[in-house]
């Protein structure tokens, strides 16, 4: 089953929401009314996300059932840092880039900055 | 000779690029990128299939078969051996490197869950809350662009304007393809100079076509020059991806017409590279 990260977004949205443990079933039944979804679609992602590390999950009778690990802020917090990690710090000021060119790129720089 | 013939000739549609870009206002901007994406690919796939023929007598000889052996390259064992490592290295590094590319791919985009979404006509435009500039172009069916509220602190509205022009420009010219054949290739430039060369080419044709779809190139170049110094993110389109100098340099002369002698010998070139690439195959294979 190809992977669905909106549907993923979605479970993760139903299980912040209810704060307990949830079931496939349960999960299902509270996903908004526009994403009609198969029981083993959710059992799919839900197992997904938990070998994914963002799920706990216990036994609840046949059926298992799932928690996030992290709150919705702390998943947040966390995303934002991985995403600013491999984005890239950008907070070099121009000076700084400056001072990491050669004589070559500074001259031709300033001749760009004067035709500006 | 002719295998040398068909392997200078490969590597030199490969490194088309790098001598594109030295004549680059031969070209409009988008061109550019499309002169690149297609010697650069056209001649990867034509040098695999020449290493796969200068391999194939040696590893059909440990089989014990010669049937096929009047088709391919003559060649001592370590010709062969040679080349199928050199075969076998180019895929690893082109999986590991596409590889990657979704990874960073699926790291960077943003979930609904985190910042603010704007659905607009051809991407959503996704506002991060933290103090450091940032933006970048998610493609695919569910494209993105990304910026910051740092980056909102630090531009004027025409220079943040520029810069989702720019980022939104990635998304229509389909530069998302053009980004995974870098990342394929990526791997090899950490140990290859050569390859760094060709990529930091490849980048800077896919930042100048962006840049040259802006409507207020000075306010680009402002942009430009506020958030530059970041490194190139592998596999996403960055509106800092390195090339700063000559991005600026672009921008200044972009109201030169393409020089048009120049153009026709570059194509020109890739088509005789290319021909005796292909040509070498054909007759070795009749």
């Amino acid at each position: 089953m190809p992977k669905d990260p909106f549907l993923e977004n979605a479970v993760m949205d139903v299980l912040w929401e209810a704060d307990e443990w949830l079931t496939p079933r349960d999960v299902q039944a509270q996903l908004p009314a526009e994403r009609t979804v198969e029981y083993t679609t959710v059992m799919t992602v839900l197992a997904r996300l938990w070998k994914k590390g963002r799920l706990n999950r216990e036994r609840s009778g046949r059926a298992y059932a799932y928690l996030p690990v992290r709150t919705r802020s702390e998943h947040a917090a966390m995303r934002m840092e991985e995403i600013l990690e491999t984005a890239g710090n950008r907070s070099i000021a121009l000076a700084q880039f400056a001072e990491q060119l050669s004589a070559s790129e500074r001259r031709k720089l300033k001749r760009i900055l004067e035709e500006q | 000779m002719f295998s040398e013939a068909l392997i200078v000739a490969t590597v030199g549609l490969v490194a088309m690029p790098l001598v594109a870009r030295r004549v680059r206002t031969a070209f409009r901007p988008v061109e550019l990128t499309r002169y690149n994406a297609v010697t650069m690919s056209s001649g990867v796939v034509l040098l695999f299939v020449a290493l796969v023929v200068c391999a194939a007598p040696a590893i059909i000889a440990l089989g014990g078969g010669s049937v096929l052996d009047r088709h391919f390259f003559p060649g001592d064992a370590v010709v062969g051996w040679l080349s199928a490592a050199t075969a076998a290295t180019l895929i690893a590094t082109m999986v590991i490197g596409y590889r990657r590319v979704r990874r960073v791919e699926a790291r960077l985009r943003i979930e609904s869950s985190i910042g603010d979404h704007f659905k607009l006509s051809r991407y959503d435009l996704v506002v991060l809350s933290t103090r450091q500039p940032v933006a970048y172009a998610i493609g695919g069916r569910h494209a993105q662009v990304v910026i910051t509220s740092g980056l909102l602190d630090q531009l004027s509205v025409r220079e943040l304007v520029s810069v989702v022009e720019h980022e939104a420009a990635h998304i229509s010219l389909h530069h998302r393809l053009h980004l995974t054949l870098i990342g394929m290739i990526e791997p090899a430039a950490s140990w290859f100079l050569p390859v760094r060369r060709l990529v930091e080419a490849f980048r800077f044709a896919l930042e100048h076509a962006a840049d040259s779809r802006t409507s207020d190139r000075s306010a680009t170049r402002r942009a430009l020059l506020a958030v530059s110094g970041a490194p190139a993110v592998a596999g996403v389109a960055a509106f800092t991806a390195g090339n700063v100098i000559d991005r600026l340099d672009a921008l200044v002369g972009e109201n030169a017409p393409p020089r048009a002698t120049t153009r026709a010998l570059m194509y020109a070139s890739a088509m005789i590279l290319g021909g005796i690439s292909l040509a070498t195959l054909i007759h070795f294979w009749l």
